[in-house]
């Protein structure tokens, strides 16, 4: 999360340039839920037309509650349709509805859909998964990511301490020190068509190929990541 | 504080009973749905052997955990169903409603709003993957109609005392032996085996599996070689041999969390009784010797050895911040007698 100056930085600069605004929030503990409240704060005051993106329920739970001005996005974190490569070595091989599955989502479900729409969830964020995207969204509308299609994240983070021999096996949640600004590994195993990228506590893979009907499915916007987002 | 057991086998199911389990969590992976999704769960544990595989089979193991007053909860724990999957969903949660399951364990929030719409008389449990990192999460579910929570496994004690001061009238489970998996559960999008055991790096989850790993350009080559041997644990956390966290069981008591979880379903019987009766006997010292912390890690930390016949090691510790703990005051006992 960035500090209270940084974000004032940021929102100056949105506000100089006329530029509409969507603050990206993580999955958090309590400690830092009590940061984020701080900063949601500070987005609220000075841009109380922004995007507030939520991977975490409990922080849809505090927009509803206390920053109702806020316009809240279900973010990518909270969209877990199965992205493991491995999926594209028996894609062709599995039953026609096993594929429809992997390419399927629950942003149709009734229940889902009315639910999002009662809490103010207009938008969610999608990855762009190889297998392909197969559902067409009614009353939502839809942000794809890319080329950075995130697939799995830990606190239990390996590029932490990774270069400090007598903790080459403590393996818990520890302070960070930020070691992912210096270090970007890249994973590679056979039965995977893609080298997996995990930068800090986060694993992603590259897809730039959009999918071909993107309106159909609902998508109406178009995320770049100019680097791996960390 | 109750002790929450994986089942999977009917013949099982009083031996687990006389060893110590509280309540049991099962899975039913019926031919019907295996044949249609093959590797799309309907539990997080695709494979055979992991599940109850006839209603029949469940009912069986619900009634003789009814005739000793034990409940028993079905895991429905799938991250998501799709729309077209709802029709066998409701009939498959129909009927094991029907035969006496005391409790739906649910990851997907569409579909404990739809069972909540339907008034679905069962009650609901949130799993691990409904990540419930907060109290507000905890709320949000609670407002949902949950009847407890299934803590993430990427939860400090102090994360977790947090959210067990500012939550109540909700229970709180928390993990306590077995795959301490490397990255979150509920947010993790690998899938658990596209392929039977013959086709292993099919089969075996992602997270395991040997990567050749290279890291970007960097300035110090010395660190790097660390670096790079520092990624390789990751093979090695999640793998099946004894992960644990008994030594936390004091300071969950004093927590007041509900019950404690041995994964496991799938495990063969006798290593399921051997992971009770650890777990039963720390918790019987705990209540009947009221033991301090110290006392009650060194008991931990010597039945642990004696039951499995290795050492804690601190990459498979559920809550290592304990194990740091004991390790840096015996090192600095050590450098005070020096």
């Amino acid at each position: 999360m960035p500090s209270r100056s940084e974000l004032q930085q940021i929102l100056d600069f949105v506000s100089e340039n006329g530029l509409d605004f969507t603050f990206v929030s993580p999955f958090v503990t309590d400690k830092s839920l009590k940061r984020l409240e701080l900063l949601l704060g500070e987005v609220a005051r000075s841009r109380p037309d922004s995007e507030v993106v939520f991977n975490d329920y409990g922080v849809l739970r505090v927009l509803n509650n206390r920053y109702t001005q806020l316009e809240p996005v279900m973010g990518r974190l909270l969209n877990r349709m199965k992205r493991g490569p491995r999926l594209m070595m028996v894609i062709d091989k599995l039953p026609e509805t096993t594929v429809e599955y992997f390419r399927s989502y629950n942003l149709t479900v009734p229940a889902l859909v009315d639910f999002l729409g009662e809490h103010g969830v207009k938008r969610v964020e999608l990855d762009n998964v190889l297998q392909g995207i197969d559902f067409h969204l009614d009353n939502l509308t839809a942000s794809i990511y890319v080329p950075f299609a995130y697939v799995t994240t830990t606190r239990f983070c390996l590029v932490n301490a990774c270069d400090v021999p007598e903790k080459e096996e403590l393996i818990g949640i520890f302070p960070c020190q930020r070691e992912c600004q210096q270090y970007t590994f890249y994973l590679r195993n056979e039965i995977m068509p893609v080298i997996l990228v995990r930068k800090g506590n986060t694993i992603f893979f590259e897809n730039e190929a959009l999918p071909d009907d993107i309106e159909n499915i609902g998508i109406t916007r178009i995320v770049t990541e100019p680097e791996i987002p960390m | 504080m109750k002790l929450l057991s994986p089942v999977d086998k009917v013949e099982e199911v009083e031996r687990l009973i006389k060893a110590g389990a509280d309540e049991f969590y099962c899975g039913l992976l019926t031919a019907d749905w295996h044949n249609k999704y093959i590797a799309g769960s309907i539990n997080r544990r695709p494979g055979g052997g992991a599940n109850f595989t006839t209603l029949d089979e469940l009912e069986s193991c619900i009634k003789i955990a009814h005739s000793h007053s034990l409940p028993v909860f079905l895991t429905l724990n799938e991250h998501y169903y799709t729309p077209k999957q709802y029709p066998f969903i409701m009939d498959y949660v129909q009927k094991v409603v029907s035969i006496g399951v005391d409790a739906l364990m649910v990851a997907d929030l569409a579909l404990l709003l739809t069972l909540r719409k339907m008034n679905i008389n069962v009650k609901t449990i949130i799993s691990t993957g409904g990540n419930t990192f907060n109290s507000e999460t905890a709320q949000f579910y609670q407002d949902l109609g949950a009847s407890r929570i299934i803590l993430p496994r990427h939860l400090t004690l102090e994360e977790i005392g947090d959210i067990s001061s500012k939550v109540s009238g909700v229970e709180l489970e928390t993990f306590i032996l077995n795959s301490r998996c490397p990255n979150v559960d509920g947010l993790c999008t690998f899938q658990h085996g596209l392929a039977g055991q013959s086709i292993k790096p099919l089969y075996e989850n992602a997270c395991m599996l040997p990567y050749e790993i290279s890291v970007a350009v960097h300035s110090d080559i010395e660190e790097s070689q660390l670096s790079w041997k520092r990624q390789h644990i990751w093979q090695l956390v999640h793998v099946d041999d004894h992960p644990c966290g008994a030594c936390a069981l004091y300071e969950f008591r004093q927590m007041n969390i509900t019950s404690v979880k041995i994964v496991g379903r799938g495990n063969p019987t006798a290593r399921k009784i051997a992971d009770i009766l650890f777990i039963r006997s720390l918790l019987n010292f705990l209540e009947e010797k009221k033991p301090t912390k110290e006392q009650f890690r060194q008991v931990a930390q010597k039945l642990h050895a004696e039951t499995y016949g290795c050492p804690c090691r601190v990459y498979l510790c559920y809550y290592p911040e304990v194990l740091v703990e004991t390790w840096n005051r015996q090192f600095s006992s050590q450098r005070s007698k020096t």
